[in-house]
């Protein structure tokens, strides 16, 4: 149990996806100009993030390491993220358009997120047990969310502000990045 | 190990495309290819002057609701509703009078002054929040051009004396700039009707000649002239009902501050001047 918590911290806060380890930072500028996008982003990322963890841990542990071909995994695990990805966006385009449209080429690029596809590896890399790759896909997705509400809320203010005009836009967006990195990087050593 | 990989990854590839497959199936949004067909018509300017949230909103609407009138997209006219109309197998409803926009203030630059030296946000909108904006008339236009911004038909620009024109030829009376005008100048006015009062004061004489050198100070001799009582001084401001109007000119010449404005005079005007 404690294990597990010391996951969905380490997930969130301490080894975030996006502010500590660098993975997924397409997404992470492209749909963090409105908070409601944001949202619907970050739920998504959650949902792949959960599900993939879930059958790449299926996937490599009961056919990959049996059959000892454990270098397909990198293969392997694009095709169960494409595959959900495609399925979310079926699922979107039918429950809900608005968002589906706002997603816009975004939500296609969650196959090529590579915080998705880190968290499959990390999973392999750490062995964990399949608890602990369901635990730490959902944290690592809350992650995920976390850092683009915080960005969306600070760059939907930071519209409205003055801003040097050579930095408007995207390089202010980096240099928030930075900071809000530089001040995730105050939880390293809550764990290990 | 290279039969395994294979078979693997096969099995694999097969499994998902049939989850995919079945799921498409499941979730399929069912779509009628007129919406594609109106879609393709319609100006896709996403104006909003048919009161959908955009053109596709529109098309999805005139296609499934019949109570939806064919005819609601401002700026592609009648040749569009009459297509729209030919698709959703309607008819076209008896013709609605064209409108354009207009600008209902006279106030420019040199007929103006300004209260005090604005130093914010560049927009209308903000301007106004500071005691109704700089100019010295509350009613009058401000000038930063919100509704310029606002017009996606390219109808509107800023001219020099600090007052947008509209283009009536390339207006189509979506109303985007009614909207922005925080100060409510713009009406859309019936196309064919060319005299208009220029002024949206409601201010007291006294406060109109002290304002601005052209605005409506409600003496009414407007309305004495007009021969059909077409025209009208309400709270302190003249007002032409434009149903009754003849373009007769008797209010433009009476008017002592000049501000009715018959629009033939000024473009013939304009147009011997070029010549």
């Amino acid at each position: 149990m404690e294990n597990l918590l010391a996951i969905i911290i380490g997930a969130i806060f301490v080894n975030n996806f996006i502010l500590t380890r660098f993975l997924g930072l397409c997404p992470f500028f492209g749909v963090s100009r409105r908070t409601k996008p944001a949202l619907g982003m970050g739920l998504a990322v959650i949902f792949v993030m959960t599900l993939s963890s879930i059958i790449t841990w299926i996937v490599y542990n009961l056919i990959l390491v049996p059959l000892n071909i454990q270098y397909l995994q990198i293969i392997v695990f694009i095709l169960v993220i494409a595959t959900l990805v495609q399925f979310v966006e079926l699922f979107l385009k039918k429950a809900n358009p608005v968002l589906h449209k706002a997603l816009g080429i975004y939500l296609p690029l969650i196959t090529t997120n590579c915080a998705v596809l880190g968290v499959a590896f990390l999973n392999v890399q750490e062995n964990y047990s399949f608890i602990a790759a369901l635990v730490f896909g959902i944290s690592a997705g809350v992650g995920f969310l976390l850092a683009l509400l915080l960005m969306s809320g600070i760059r939907e203010r930071m519209e409205l502000s003055k801003v040097p005009k050579a930095f408007e836009g995207l390089p202010v967006a980096f240099i928030v990045a930075a900071l809000m990195s530089m001040a995730f990087l105050a939880f390293s050593g809550m764990i290990r | 190990m290279i039969i395994q990989s294979i078979i693997v990854l096969g099995a694999l590839g097969l499994g998902f495309g049939i989850f995919l497959a079945f799921f498409s199936k499941k979730f399929e949004v069912k779509k009628d290819p007129r919406v594609d067909e109106i879609l393709k018509l319609l100006p896709n300017a996403n104006c909003g002057a048919c009161g959908y949230a955009g053109c596709k909103a529109y098309a999805e609407a005139v296609v499934a609701n019949k109570d939806v009138p064919v005819d609601l997209c401002v700026p592609g006219q009648r040749e569009v509703a009459e297509k729209v109309a030919k698709i959703v197998g309607r008819e076209v409803e008896e013709k609605k009078v064209q409108l354009v926009a207009q600008l209902k203030c006279a106030g420019d630059k040199e007929k103006t002054s300004e209260k005090f030296e604005y130093d914010g946000v560049k927009t209308c909108k903000a301007a106004n929040l500071v005691l109704g904006g700089p100019k010295s008339c509350s009613y009058g236009c401000i000038g930063f051009g919100d509704c310029v911004k606002a017009c996606k038909f390219g109808a509107l620009k800023m001219g020099d004396n600090g007052l947008p024109v509209v283009d009536k030829e390339k207006c189509v009376a979506c109303g985007a700039c009614v909207k922005a005008c925080p100060k409510n100048l713009f009406k859309l006015v019936p196309k064919d009707k060319k005299i208009h009062v220029l002024c949206s004061s409601k201010d007291s004489t006294k406060d109109v000649i002290k304002a601005c050198k052209v605005g409506c100070i409600a003496c009414k001799a407007c309305e004495k002239a007009c021969p059909v009582d077409a025209i009208h001084v309400k709270d302190n401001l003249a007002e032409i009902d434009y149903s009754k109007c003849i373009m007769c000119g008797k209010c433009v010449e009476v008017c002592p501050r000049k501000i009715i404005v018959d629009e033939r005079k000024t473009t013939e005007n304009k147009a011997k001047e070029k010549a």
